[in-house]
């Protein structure tokens, strides 16, 4: 079933997307992206004129069958020092790990 | 050396050229690269956002080394030895920089390499820089980035298109000799054309996507951009075949492309399709001119011109945009501040998760907010069905009509865009038109098919036209020997006219 209304986007709404997105927005960028969001959606819209019923969604371009390799562990990249090259960008880092601030 | 980049490539004009040049001792490695880097760092272009001269130089070097070891270049075995490329930086190159354009990552320094930057080095390629783009590939002319716009290679009013624009710029000021690109629904082939270079997206698979920067993962491929046709070609070969780190590598070896170019066109068994529903309202007449000199030279080759229809065509852009952004909102999701990236200080002062996340993203530009908001809609709970789905299956019935076409057809034709470059600052302020620009660039994407993108003639202004082919899926090969018959044509007629 499709909309055959047009979705009203409000500022409400923009708000609700940004902050799934984590997203922070500032009033005027929640007043632009409304605006935008909405000529988007209405020029998107006339995708619901056509009939694809029993069309199957296409989610990937070629019917490429995931090649998958085999699961066998491999020597992480390490620095000279043999610290694991991963945590080389990580903006802070404890115990070999990435540190976050507290989450509880 | 005292020879300009702009004089060296006007002299040794191909990858070929500049190997017999090696070869003469009329260049050497070392100088090339600092004629290169020189004309990078003094350009005004901003078409670089980093530059490695470190690294250069010393490939530089280990390339000198054979080159005085072998005495001639070894074609077979390294077929780059000593080109100096930039690399779009949404790419990773171990040890140097990706920014993607964007503040929330201008301190990255990936741990790895990209699988076709590691491919362009096995081949002696000299890694020159990154260069710049729109923030994450998000955008059509090289207005979207962190580090500023680039300015158009001949026309400095004007916008080199995107989002690979640094790389198409590079390559057309003589920064670099060729450049990688990444095109997810026009990104290489825009920036080819409006800047007057050869860009080619591959068939999806063709070339790894690890070590790439994901947009949308089902439409990105990394592709060759370059001043000739067989560069490309040679390019393509290097970068091409399965690669096990990325799932969706087809398993066929590299293409051979190069020798390809050399085979003899059966021009009478050459079906080219032209789309009725792409040659409409809002196609410039010059373009349109352009374009239609080159199909004409074609069939007087012996080539077939054939009507084909593509009604699906006004809904291209609807499906794109709603498929592009519901994967960037899913890829884009990885850029929390965590392992990578960006941590700004006020994210060391905030109570919970959440709000470190916020106060992370929140340095995303406009387009890729703007994209990321529109993405998480077409995703979201209630609307999924009605947007995200409803554009997945769209693109199927497209898909199938391409294939439909191509049942009678060898390629199909068309320009890249419906005007030359436009003025800076011109469209960014409605996306909604700079969108629309992409029309027929996307159809590639949505259907995995290769598209070449090749200089066919300018404006009155002095403006590059760019033709655009397309062919079934991984007849690349096919597709550049055309391409290349065509841009031999046109240098023929260029030389005339001057």
């Amino acid at each position: 079933m499709y909309l055959n209304y047009m979705v009203n986007v409000n500022e409400k709404l923009t708000q609700q997307v940004a902050h799934l997105a984590r997203l922070e927005l500032s009033q005027q960028e929640v007043e632009l992206f409304t605006n935008q969001l909405n000529q988007v959606l209405q020029y998107v819209q006339k995708l619901q004129e056509l009939d694809v019923k029993n069309v199957e969604p296409m989610v990937h371009p070629v019917s490429l069958d995931s090649y998958l390799r085999e699961d066998i562990i491999q020597k992480p990249l390490e620095d000279s020092e043999g610290h694991p090259l991963i945590l080389s960008s990580a903006p802070e880092t404890l115990f070999e790990g990435f540190k976050v601030p507290p989450i509880l | 050396m005292s020879l300009t980049t702009d004089a060296i490539v006007k002299q040794f004009p191909s990858v070929k050229h500049i190997h017999d040049a090696f070869d003469s001792k009329k260049l050497s490695v070392f100088e090339l690269t600092q004629s290169f880097l020189k004309s990078a760092s003094e350009s005004r272009h901003n078409a670089y956002i980093t530059l490695c001269p470190e690294l250069a130089l010393e490939q530089a070097r280990a390339a000198q080394v054979i080159l005085e070891k072998e005495k001639k270049v070894p074609r077979e075995k390294l077929p780059l030895l000593g080109i100096p490329l930039g690399i779009k930086d949404l790419i990773h190159r171990q040890g140097v920089r990706t920014t993607c354009a964007s503040k929330v990552l201008e301190n990255y320094i990936p741990p790895f390499s990209a699988t076709a930057v590691s491919r362009l080095e096995s081949a002696g390629a000299i890694v020159l820089g990154k260069l710049n783009l729109d923030e994450f590939g998000m955008g059509g002319s090289n207005e979207n980035s962190a580090f500023g716009p680039v300015i158009h290679p001949t026309h400095p009013d004007r916008v080199p298109g995107g989002s690979s624009g640094g790389s198409a710029c590079a390559v057309r000021a003589s920064l670099c000799f060729g450049a990688l690109g990444t095109d997810t629904g026009g990104s290489v082939r825009l920036p080819a054309s409006y800047c007057g270079i050869v860009g080619l997206k591959p068939t999806y698979g063709r070339v790894s996507r690890y070590g790439l920067t994901a947009f949308a993962s089902s439409l990105d491929q990394i592709g060759p951009m370059s001043r000739t046709v067989e560069d490309a070609a040679l390019m393509l070969d290097v970068l091409s075949g399965h690669d096990p780190l990325d799932s969706t590598s087809d398993l066929r070896g590299a293409t051979q492309a190069r020798i390809a170019l050399s085979r003899e066109i059966n021009w009478s068994a050459t079906r080219i399709g032209v789309p009725k529903e792409y040659f409409v309202e809002g196609l410039s007449a010059e373009v349109q001119s352009s374009i239609e000199k080159s199909l004409q030279w074609f069939e007087s080759r012996g080539a077939k011109l054939v009507p084909v229809s593509l009604p699906l065509t006004p809904y291209v852009i609807s499906v794109y945009y709603l498929i592009a952004v519901s994967e960037a909102s899913s890829n884009l999701a990885r850029f929390d501040g965590v392992r990578y990236g960006v941590r700004p200080l006020a994210a060391d002062h905030v109570k919970d998760l959440r709000e470190f996340y916020t106060q992370v993203r929140g340095r995303f530009g406009a387009e890729v907010k703007r994209r990321i908001i529109l993405g998480t809609f077409a995703l979201s709970s209630g609307y999924a069905d009605d947007y995200y789905r409803l554009a997945c299956q769209v693109r199927r019935k497209m898909t199938e009509d391409l294939q439909q076409a191509f049942r009678s057809v060898d390629f199909i034709a068309s320009p890249v865009a419906p005007t030359t470059a436009y003025r800076l600052g011109e469209k960014s302020q409605d996306p909604l038109q700079m969108y629309l620009n992409d029309i027929y660039t996307i159809p590639a994407n949505l259907a995995g098919l290769p598209a070449l993108s090749i200089p066919c003639g300018q404006d009155r202004d002095g403006l590059p036209i760019g033709l655009q082919l397309m062919a079934p899926h991984f007849q690349e090969e096919p597709l550049l020997a055309v391409g290349h018959a065509l841009e031999q044509w046109q240098k023929g007629e260029s030389f005339h006219a001057s």
